[in-house]
């Protein structure tokens, strides 16, 4: 008996998807990462006492879809794997770094994530490092919103990669540290709206100017790791990505 | 291919049965890069055999074993006809798990997935959507057959290599396969641990009825439970004699010139200068956990070769770090006098490859050291890798990555070169390849110390060894001293021994 | 404590999700005073005096500053302290950044207590069933984490011990980056063989992948969930009632009622557990 077996089976990383699911899925991404900073603008504009719950209450729901819609596109271990193995090597990272306050490279490890394997990804690595090294930190209130503003960063790599952006030093630079100012903003962002009553817009900016010093310094740190680490990341992931699409 | 009811499946074949469990008729496969690893292979393994098979490095033992499981099968052109049981390899089976075939390979670090035992041995049952009492069952049983009960919740970071070999082979059983094909799969044990796991693989073969098929490059220590054994050679299977893989009952003598000149020799190494030694030597790694070494002392003199040998967390690896100086002992006193111009092999060459491709690798630490291209070339050319230099690391197969992280070290011209478990894990050339350098570095007057569970290599290239016993040095002498009387430490006549004393520098 | 180990992390995390919503939904000081004794309490009963002193001792100065920014960030109220210029402190406001500062230490006291409690196992366990890929990936992560760290502090020592390659000594910045990269390498390399040792054990295999259910959801159990959610229940709609007539400002009204009961009941009750099981210990 003669037969071959399919052979060079290689297949793109980006599975095909219906059009229009895509697009759907696409805005109801955007949709639930616009409404979490959305919800805390209303509850500090219309004075929300509940702001505190109400907020922590849509950032999981924009978790949850986010999850919901990564566990029903019945991934792939070339998509499971990567993620996983980032999401471990960033709260790796942490510890490892965690001598040096808020050099943390979590985020430029979301940055590279996005940046190779997609927006998803991005998410999913920034949201799971967040979560699982908070079984070793500890887990607290701020458990969501680290998940959430490590999504988004990785997200908005992706989106930024897929137009070509980070291809330029100076804009991923620059995206590095206006990403971990976005974080701190995030992050501090929930304790003022939810815990100063009422909220004054003057408040805000104190609050937020007190954190601006741990905000550079995590800002720089993740510069330099974007400097030092995007090259020979990049070519690491890529060469698992190639080797991955030989798997499965 | 049939939907196979993974819950009906009999385990133990009836006895009255009598066909073959594996069938291979004219099997070929060819890689998409065009390597050819098997050619027109004709092979048959009968139901309820414990069967070893042998070959060289890239003979395509691998390629073969993954040929068996569809699941995992590479990318690439098989040909001819191959069935597993009744049930006959097709196009339509390329990629589709086949539940009755178990599959365990060499790292047990890698191989497993779940962050504790009782999830590990539920993670296959998980995957074939088995339903909730059929689990419990399974789970339970297996853990009972392997005696795990009693680490049954713990976290897989808490497990030995050895318990976590043993957690491998049991998650693997719990799918119940009928035939196990397992890839190297002591290579990272020690040989306590290595028996242990054995032990286990002859029990699910005689008690279970499971079909085993084990691919080697050590086959001395399997041969005792195997009933039949192959050489996989240019792509084709050849019947062995079992009793021609026992080891041999030559006496393995060392290739030392300085043991060789008789006691005049050793005289000549007691007078050598000490250049590391350790007093009374205390480490341990949390305040909670209990001490690593407890007060252990050692002296190395310049120019020997100085085996550490002993247990599983003996301490061996821990005593060359603190010899380096790269751990800070809690007590005692460690001297290093070539600190500055010292190399440490780590038992996993990849903690130490920086770059993409093994020219880069080799170059590293040029501009630092100051060697020449020549130099490099050379290295590259007497561990074969010169055709390769533009693969990366990764790539290559376990032994060419231990010689490559070797050269690379030897490179930078140490003085002191600590090793740790050099030849674990690695076929009978390659460790012969890279004893041999190890062999002309030490020759060449400098010191080397080296942890191993290797006895072979220890009577070979050493001369002097120290037991390590519960953290503590339990006895320092010459390997011949050491050798004269001992029951389980014991070299061994193997093909390692056969091709050292045969000289293999020659053959290079 | 044995009691509640034993106890189906369902209801663990019904529990601490409804006492967390409670305390963030009252907004009210009887209320927020309750849930942090009643954390408190559980963290002494469980972990001893002096780990909670040394936890509450940051938390405190969190409740300090948030007092103390909400004083001075807002003047509204109508019991005025003292006025400085045009700028009127009032007690109210006092009191409210007071009052929102201990619900955050309660907050973050909750998460200390049941840390030891809910694992990543029993969480896995109540969300595995709804997302078994994401509960394995989970899984995975946390048995990756504790090894790419010692493999971190393996390469460290490697490359520190090659002293006979100077060149890393000088930069010691860069070489820290550079081990970071061959962790990444190793790690990745490492994740090929694991993708296979999970199609060897039939990955996607079956359409629909089942978990292992390693507690059981007894009688127990039903209970205990049956309690806490009728506890819930009563002090939710009480506390939501409450929402539309308590405020602080101008003046603060507080009245205490039934739903403060319930509630108390409802923040005491691990407790109370605790410690009828340690008399029933020492009998």
């Amino acid at each position: 008996m003669q037969r071959s077996k399919a052979s060079y089976r290689s297949k793109d990383v980006g599975d095909y998807k219906h059009p229009t699911r895509e697009r759907l899925q696409s805005a109801s991404e955007l949709g639930a990462l616009i409404a979490v900073p959305a919800t805390l603008g209303l509850c500090a504009y219309f004075q929300i006492e509940q702001s505190a719950l109400l907020s922590v209450m849509v950032a999981l729901c924009a978790l949850g879809l986010f999850f919901a819609g990564f566990e029903a596109s019945k991934p792939h271990l070339r998509h499971i794997m990567p993620i996983v193995v980032l999401a471990a090597l960033a709260a790796a990272g942490r510890i490892l770094c965690a001598p040096l306050p808020d050099c943390k490279p979590v985020s430029a490890i979301c940055i590279m994530a996005g940046s190779v394997f997609g927006r998803r990804s991005g998410f999913m690595v920034g949201a799971l490092a967040a979560l699982v090294s908070n079984f070793f930190f500890g887990q607290g209130p701020w458990t969501p919103w680290q998940m959430y503003a490590w999504g988004l960063i990785g997200y908005l790599a992706g989106v930024s990669a897929d137009r070509g952006l980070l291809k330029r030093p100076g804009v991923l630079y620059t995206f590095g540290f206006l990403s971990a100012l976005l974080y701190g903003l995030i992050l501090n962002g929930w304790y003022v709206v939810g815990f100063v009553h009422p909220f004054t817009w003057m408040g805000a900016v104190g609050a937020f100017a007190a954190a601006a010093v741990f905000d550079g310094v995590h800002g720089v740190a993740t510069v330099v790791f974007l400097a030092l680490l995007y090259a020979p990341w990049q070519r690491k992931l890529e060469r698992i990505k190639t080797k991955y699409a030989l798997v499965d | 291919m049939q939907p196979i009811d993974i819950n009906s499946t009999q385990t133990k074949p009836s006895s009255s049965e009598k066909y073959s469990a594996i069938c291979a008729h004219d099997l070929s496969f060819l890689y998409p890069d065009g390597t050819q690893v098997l050619n027109k292979l004709n092979w048959e393994v009968s139901a309820g055999a414990f069967q070893l098979i042998v070959g060289d490095t890239g003979s395509g033992k691998s390629t073969l074993l993954r040929c068996l499981q569809p699941a995992l099968t590479p990318v690439g052109t098989l040909t001819g006809s191959l069935s597993v049981w009744d049930e006959i390899y097709t196009d339509a089976s390329h990629g589709v798990f086949n539940p009755r075939v178990g599959y365990v390979s060499q790292s047990p670090e890698s191989q497993l997935v779940c962050d504790s035992v009782w999830h590990e041995l539920a993670f296959g049952l998980e995957n074939l959507g088995t339903d909730q009492a059929t689990m419990r069952k399974r789970v339970a049983e297996v853990a009972h057959f392997f005696g795990i009960e009693a680490w049954f919740n713990k976290r897989i970071d808490e497990l030995s290599g050895g318990q976590k070999q043993i957690v491998c082979l049991a998650s693997m059983v719990a799918l119940r396969p009928q035939l196990m094909v397992l890839d190297e799969p002591t290579a990272q044990l020690d040989p306590v641990v290595e028996k242990n796991f054995l032990h286990a693989l002859f029990r699910i073969n005689r008690e279970l009825g499971i079909t085993v098929v084990v691919a080697t490059h050590n086959p001395e220590t399997m041969v005792d439970y195997a009933t039949s054994a192959v050489r996989l050679t240019e792509g084709a299977v050849v019947p062995l004699d079992l009793a021609d893989l026992k080891a041999g009952e030559q006496p393995v003598l060392s290739l030392r010139s300085s043991t060789q000149n008789g006691s005049q020799g050793v005289g000549a190494l007691e007078d050598a200068l000490e250049v590391v030694s350790a007093h009374n030597v205390s480490v341990r790694y949390s305040q909670s956990s209990s001490l690593v070494l407890d007060e252990c002392c050692i002296s190395v003199r310049k120019g020997s070769l100085h085996a550490l040998i002993g247990g599983n967390g003996a301490g061996k690896t821990t005593l060359l770090k603190t010899l380096a100086g790269v751990i800070k002992p809690l007590s005692g006193r460690v001297k290093n006098t070539l600190k500055a111009k010292q190399a440490y092999l780590p038992q996993n060459p990849k903690a130490l490859f920086v770059c993409d491709s093994v020219s880069e690798e080799l170059t590293e630490w040029q501009e630092a050291c100051g060697y020449t291209f020549d130099e490099w070339m050379a290295w590259a050319k007497r561990f074969g890798l010169e055709s390769q230099l533009e693969v990366h690391p990764y790539d290559l197969s376990g032994g060419q990555q231990q010689q490559l992280a070797l050269a690379k070290l030897l490179l930078t011209n140490p003085e002191l070169l600590l090793l740790d478990e050099p030849t674990k894990g690695l076929d009978a050339h390659a460790a012969a390849v890279l004893a041999d350098a190890i062999l002309s570095y030490a020759e060449a007057g400098n010191t080397v110390v080296v942890a191993t569970h290797d006895m072979t290599f220890v009577q070979l290239l050493a001369d002097q060894v120290t037991l390590l016993f519960n953290g503590q040095d339990a006895l320092t002498m010459t390997p011949q001293e050491f050798f004269a009387d001992t029951i389980f430490y014991e070299p061994c006549d193997n093909a390692f021994a056969r091709l050292m004393s045969g000289g293999v520098c020659a053959e290079e | 404590m044995r009691f509640l180990e034993h106890l189906h992390p369902l209801v663990l995390v019904v529990y601490m999700a409804g006492v967390l919503v409670l305390s963030m939904l009252s907004l009210e000081p009887i209320s927020i005073a309750l849930s942090l004794c009643g954390a408190c309490s559980f963290g002494v009963l469980t972990r001893g005096w002096r780990p909670m002193l040394q936890f509450v001792r940051w938390q405190l100065v969190c409740v300090g500053v948030i007092a103390v920014a909400n004083f001075l960030l807002s003047s509204t109220g109508s019991t005025e302290l003292f006025r400085i210029g045009m700028r009127a402190f009032y007690l109210e406001s006092l009191l409210f950044g007071l009052c929102m500062g201990a619900l955050l230490m309660a907050v973050m006291v909750w998460f200390w207590d049941f840390a030891s409690l809910l694992t990543s196992e029993k969480v896995e366990t109540v969300f595995g069933n709804r997302a078994p890929t994401l509960a394995i990936m989970i899984s995975m992560i946390g048995r990756l984490i504790p090894q790419f760290v010692r493999q971190g502090h393996e390469i460290d020592e490697v490359h520190q011990a090659c002293s006979a390659a100077s060149a890393q000594r000088s930069q010691p910045l860069q070489a820290q980056f550079r081990h970071l990269s061959v962790l990444a390498g190793w790690t990745l390399e490492d994740s090929l063989e694991t993708a296979y040792a999970m199609k060897a054990r039939g990955w996607g295999y079956a359409p629909v992948r089942t978990t292992y259910k390693r507690f059981v959801f007894g009688r127990t159990d039903a209970l205990c969930l049956g309690v806490v959610v009728a506890l819930l229940g009563l002090s939710g709609v009480g506390a939501l009632l409450n929402v539309s007539s308590f405020h602080f400002y101008p003046v603060m009204n507080v009245s205490p009622s039934m739903w403060h009961v319930w509630s108390a009941v409802l923040f005491f009750a691990p407790s109370f557990v605790v410690i009828k099981e340690r008399c029933a210990c020492n009998r």
